[in-house]
């Protein structure tokens, strides 16, 4: 990354982490409409299917949008852009605000794209320094402006000694440490070719690349929520039977015109659909209504929705305006109550009776949120997908032990890094010199120590040092 | 001192006045000397002593891996070693072959006492060179309007006192040196030589930090008691380019009568030897204090250090036509002469051999090159540079390197213009100063490819393109020799363009030659430049499908094959360079009060304050510093541009 940046574009999110109905994301850099042509489609219509280009849209009106991953098509958000032109911005280039759904995920993923086509994350103050680069800022600032940016990058220490990032650090560590042998070797090999402890050639170059590489990937996509995004988030209806779970199923499924799927192998009694909200993949499962009974089918049907539950990342538990207030209490028995919402379904046939009384028992026992909806009438599906995402967010318990990069910044350098060590071991493959893979293995060194801060040149001397006895 | 002081002293007298005094005649002195004079600028080189300009007091070779690239850069740059290596060579080998074009390393065994003898008499014939023996004692200085010490001479040991309007120090290791053999502790230089006496203690007293080193040197030996059949025989190679551009674009070749070197194992008697007599030696006993390079330990060294190794080899190599002398590379020690010759006899085929020189261990003072500017001149006194060991490097082609840089800055500074800095994008001699500028070195700096963060564009075929229009603009090339560099860039981008604009279509010929590098047809049309891109075809294998080729120099058909080769590696390269250069051209004024700047951390404050870097790049290469604080040093470098403006 170029320090001086210049006018090569750069982003951020400028609205703070956590939920929020909107997060707005702020791109500043030259030629921005023709590098973010490729993942954004500005729609005239909520049905329009072609869209037109960036470069048409007027500066200053808001314009509706598509946001897509360019590589997969998928669409990420529906967002609302404005476009700034130079020098009428406020860094004095070019800039694209982009107000998009608000949400770790949404946010994290429109800056994944983002980085991946080229635009980088903002270093700490950039917009500001930018600003004044540009002359935007009067010179009595430049003071706050350098203060800024030395408060931010302190921030953004203390983010990094974060345990997360210390878990990050550490793998990555291992894998430095192997990229460095290699290096040692082939440098060993070309710096010393006469000394007795140099081989002719640097076997397991290209082996010991392409496991970095695998490493790195496997590192890289841990990113997001690990296996909740790639799985899908897990929601379980938790309900008697006819208190509303299929209808909600299919309303969600229907309000999301999300593709919905029958997962093979699901048996009769739980049925999961897939569906996508807000760009969350989130597997919805229905269940069979839970009730004491003597019936052995029925029973087993329970025990199975009963066991879903407690796989569960999210436990929806729906309250007919029938159930009893015992009715709940059973039904949340033995639920996590950190994972458990409730929901008031059919509340277009009329309230029930015991609401209050039902509220204060699950507050008794923790359970804070609630809401009251009607899926037919598709009143406060909203709130409750509100609910979901906020579940979601607050996941911290979700998130798996196999996590380690959360930092969408970080995943592209990982890639990056990977993409590199296969060309590296390709190269060496190939029969070209080891001084091409030497190159590629170092640029690949330099993208991992952006993350862990170390630099090439004089690690470098210090293994081959250590490694090899060498003298005149 | 000043002028005037000096004279003051008994037996002083006016010796002589000169633009530019360069003090020692070693590798970098020589280098230093000759860029002034051919620069126009009336010079004097001293010398301690005058047999020994020039001397090769280690190794009888030059070159070798990024030594080789460095001799090329200095001839690139219109210098003097490339051409005397040329023609004391007797031994020629390319290194690393196999192992890719940027890291092709040429290394040449010398003549020592040719190599001595040839650059002494070339040097005389310079115009505007003068070469004196003297033994300089004392640098002279006086305050300049802006209260700065500026040099303004230098004093001899007999009082002879030189004007000068610029020194360049080049002390080697003869500062306050002493040599140690076991116990045997000797005021001395190496080979014997008398060492430099007081200059140190003036540089000190003028507050320039000193540091002290240590470095070492094997046994030599008469090859009339060896018994070569034991040793293992290592000829040379006919077909290397030879160093100067000059002549390699003349078509000269190589010697093609050369000499061999061999080489040997050492056996369990030297190890035994040697850790029985480790008492003995000073570095563990605590008698050395300097401190020493860990890329060439001793022999006792490297059986301490790395203790499971059995045996180590050992490199026999001729110095010279005239002489039977031979060194013992990897031999190097400090411990007592006796235990030497027992060492020496222990091992195989030199049972017999007599000692002509024994090894010795040398600790010496230098200048801690962070208080140097890029252009090598001296932060603290103006219009004193200093190159070569003396700022912390090792080896005789770093030495040179620095030579002429400090040279061409030294003449530039007097005819008023702006130094030449060569950047860590345009060569090894850029990589080298700006390490030991910079970054400072705890040891002997050596030069390694490794160091270089762009290797696949420092090559040592390409130091011309690099850096011989830098060298044309100040004088250093003529432009007869500019015209025929250009020509040469000429032919090759001329056959870049023809081979990239002839398609082929695939025919059996084509077939038979992808074959033998282990391709297939491609289906349809190829340039020829795709078919020279491909790992394992060169420019040669092609000729039989390029009917219109044309007779080109070898040295035009490598340079096309390794451009197109390299070209999608080399772009990367470049546009890394690009936003390189960005953060060099930002120079950071000298007086910069770096604790007066709100937002810099703590560290990179302190770190900043001491090196006092001359560009953003710089600062950003000091460990401590982070981004966010070059990004702060930025707004602050926009601020005072401001200020001026406004």
């Amino acid at each position: 990354m170029s320090v001086l940046g210049g006018d090569e574009p750069f982003c951020a999110c400028s609205t703070p982490a956590g939920t929020a109905g909107l997060a707005v994301i702020r791109v500043s850099g030259a030629s921005l409409c023709e590098i973010m042509s490729s993942c954004v489609r500005v729609l005239r219509a909520s049905n329009d299917r072609c869209g037109i280009a960036l470069s048409e849209v007027k500066g200053y009106e808001a314009a509706y949008a598509e946001f897509f991953d360019p590589q997969t098509s998928e669409s990420i958000d529906k967002v609302v852009l404005v476009r700034y032109e130079a020098p009428h911005s406020y860094t004095g280039d070019e800039m694209i605000e982009i107000s998009c759904h608000g949400g770790d995920a949404v946010r994290q993923e429109i800056l994944r794209v983002l980085y991946s086509i080229g635009i980088r994350p903002a270093g700490p103050g950039e917009f500001t320094k930018r600003a004044f680069v540009n002359g935007k800022l009067d010179l009595s600032e430049a003071e706050a402006v350098m203060k800024v940016i030395g408060a931010s990058s302190e921030r953004a220490l203390k983010a990094a000694n974060s345990q997360l990032y210390g878990k990050l650090s550490g793998r990555l560590a291992t894998i430095e440490d192997k990229l460095y042998k290699v290096m040692a070797l082939i440098e060993m090999i070309v710096e010393f070719p006469e000394h007795e402890d140099t081989p002719e050639n640097a076997d397991n170059v290209s082996r010991n690349c392409r496991e970095c590489a695998d490493s790195l990937k496997d590192l890289a996509e841990s990113y997001g929520r690990g296996k909740m995004l790639t799985n899908g988030m897990k929601v379980v209806l938790l309900g008697l039977p006819n208190s509303g779970k299929s209808t909600l199923l299919n309303s969600i499924a229907g309000f999301e015109r999300a593709i919905v799927t029958e997962i093979p192998g699901t048996t009769r009694d739980t049925l999961e659909i897939a569906v996508n909200i807000e760009g969350i993949p989130v597997v919805l499962t229905d269940t069979a209504g839970i009730r004491t009974t003597d019936d052995v089918v029925e029973e087993i049907g329970v025990k199975r929705a009963r066991m879903a539950a407690m796989e569960a990342d999210m436990i929806l538990c729906l309250i007919a305006p029938d159930t009893s207030v015992d009715d709940v209490k059973e039904l949340i028995a033995d639920a996590d109550v950190a994972r458990t919402r409730a929901v008031f379904t059919k509340s277009d046939i009329g309230e029930n009776p015991d609401k209050e009384e039902i509220i204060k028992v699950l507050e008794s026992m923790d359970i804070t949120q609630n809401v009251s909806i009607s899926a037919p009438e598709g009143i406060n599906l909203g709130s409750l997908k509100e609910m979901i995402l906020d579940c979601y967010e607050h996941a911290g318990g979700l998130v798996s032990d196999e996590v380690i990069v959360i930092n969408g910044r970080h995943r592209e350098l990982l890639m990056s890094a990977n993409n590199k060590l296969n060309e590296a071991a390709m190269v060496c493959d190939s029969g070209m010199g080891v001084d091409i893979a030497s190159s590629v293995i170092r640029s690949a060194l330099d993208d991992i120590g952006d993350i862990t801060g170390k630099t090439v040149s004089s690690e470098l001397a210090d293994t081959i040092f250590s490694e090899f006895c060498i003298g005149k | 001192m000043n002028i005037e002081e000096a004279l003051k002293i008994e037996y002083a007298y006016m010796g002589g006045e000169y633009d530019v005094a360069v003090v020692g005649a070693g590798h970098a002195g020589c280098e230093a000397a000759h860029a002034c004079a051919k620069m126009g600028l009336k010079t004097v080189l001293f010398t301690l002593f005058l047999d020994s300009i020039a001397n090769l007091p280690c190794n009888p070779s030059i070159g070798g891996t990024a030594k080789g690239q460095l001799v090329r850069e200095i001839d690139a740059l219109g210098g003097i070693m490339g051409k005397v290596a040329d023609e004391c060579c007797i031994q020629m080998r390319m290194l690393n072959r196999s192992k890719g074009p940027a890291v092709y390393s040429p290394r040449a065994q010398m003549d020592r006492s040719r190599y001595s003898s040839v650059m002494k008499s070339a040097l005389e014939d310079m115009d505007n060179l003068e070469i004196r023996q003297g033994h300089i004692t004392d640098l002279l200085t006086s305050k300049n309007a802006e209260g700065k010490e500026t040099v303004c001479g230098v004093r001899t040991a007999s009082g002879a006192v030189f004007k000068a309007s610029a020194v360049v120090i080049c002390s080697g290791t003869y500062m306050e040196s002493i040599t140690i053999r076991g116990e045997v502790i000797a005021q001395s230089g190496p080979d014997g030589l008398p060492r430099s006496e007081g200059l140190s203690r003036s540089l000190a007293d003028l507050g320039i930090p000193m540091l002290r080193f240590k470095t070492g040197t094997p046994v030599r030996i008469n090859s009339r008691q060896v018994d070569f059949d034991a040793l293992t025989r290592q000829d040379g190679e006919l077909d290397v380019p030879p160093f100067s551009y000059d002549r390699e674009m003349n078509g000269a070749k190589v010697p093609q009568e050369q000499i061999p070197c061999w080489s040997l194992w050492t056996t369990p008697d030297t190890k035994e030897i040697i850790s029985s007599n480790m008492d003995r030696s000073p570095l563990y006993s605590g008698v050395i204090t300097g401190i020493g390079p860990r890329y060439c330990p001793s022999i006792e060294d490297k059986f301490m250090r790395f203790s499971d190794k059995e045996r180590h080899q050992i490199f026999v190599e001729p110095m010279g036509k005239d002489t039977n002398e031979m060194y013992l590379q990897g031999f190097s020690t400090s411990l007592p002469e006796e235990v030497q010759v027992k060492m020496v006899h222990s091992l195989p085929g030199l049972s017999n051999a007599v000692i002509q020189r024994h090894a010795y261990a040398i600790e010496y003072d230098l200048v801690d090159p962070l208080s140097l500017k890029s252009s090598l001149e001296s932060k603290i006194v103006d219009g004193l540079f200093t190159a070569g060991q003396v700022n912390g490097s090792s080896g005789y082609e770093e030495a040179a390197g620095q030579g002429i840089v400090a040279g061409i800055n030294a003449a530039l500074k007097l005819l008023g213009k702006e130094p030449m800095i060569i950047d860590r994008s345009q060569g090894y001699i850029g990589v080298l100063i700006d390490d030991l500028v910079t970054k400072g070195t705890q040891e002997p700096y050596r030069m390694m490819t490794s160091r270089a963060e762009y290797r696949l564009f420092l090559r040592q075929d390409n130091a011309d393109r690099r850096l011989t229009p830098v060298a044309h603009k100040i004088g250093m090339v003529d432009d007869e020799r500019f015209a025929r560099y250009e020509e040469k860039q000429q032919l090759i981008e001329e056959e870049k363009e023809r081979l990239a604009g002839v398609y082929l279509g695939p025919s059996p010929v084509m077939e038979e030659i992808l074959a033998s590098a282990g391709y297939v047809l491609p289906p349809s049309g190829i340039s020829l430049m795709e078919l020279v891109r491909r790992p394992n075809i060169t420019y040669d294998m092609i000729a039989p499908l390029d009917k219109n080729r044309r007779e080109l120099p070898d040295y035009v058909k490598y340079a096309v094959e390794t451009d197109i080769k390299y070209e999608g590696y080399l772009k990367l390269e470049l546009e890394k360079i690009e936003k390189f250069a960005d953060m060099e051209r930002r120079k950071l004024p000298e007086n910069i009060d770096y604790e007066d700047i709100k937002g810099l951390r703590l560290e990179a404050r302190q770190k900043l304050s001491k090196h006092r870097p001359e560009n953003l790049g710089q600062a950003s290469r000091i460990s401590g510093v982070s981004p966010a604080d070059i990004s702060v040093l930025h707004v602050y470098l926009e601020m005072i541009k401001r200020n001026k403006n406004g």
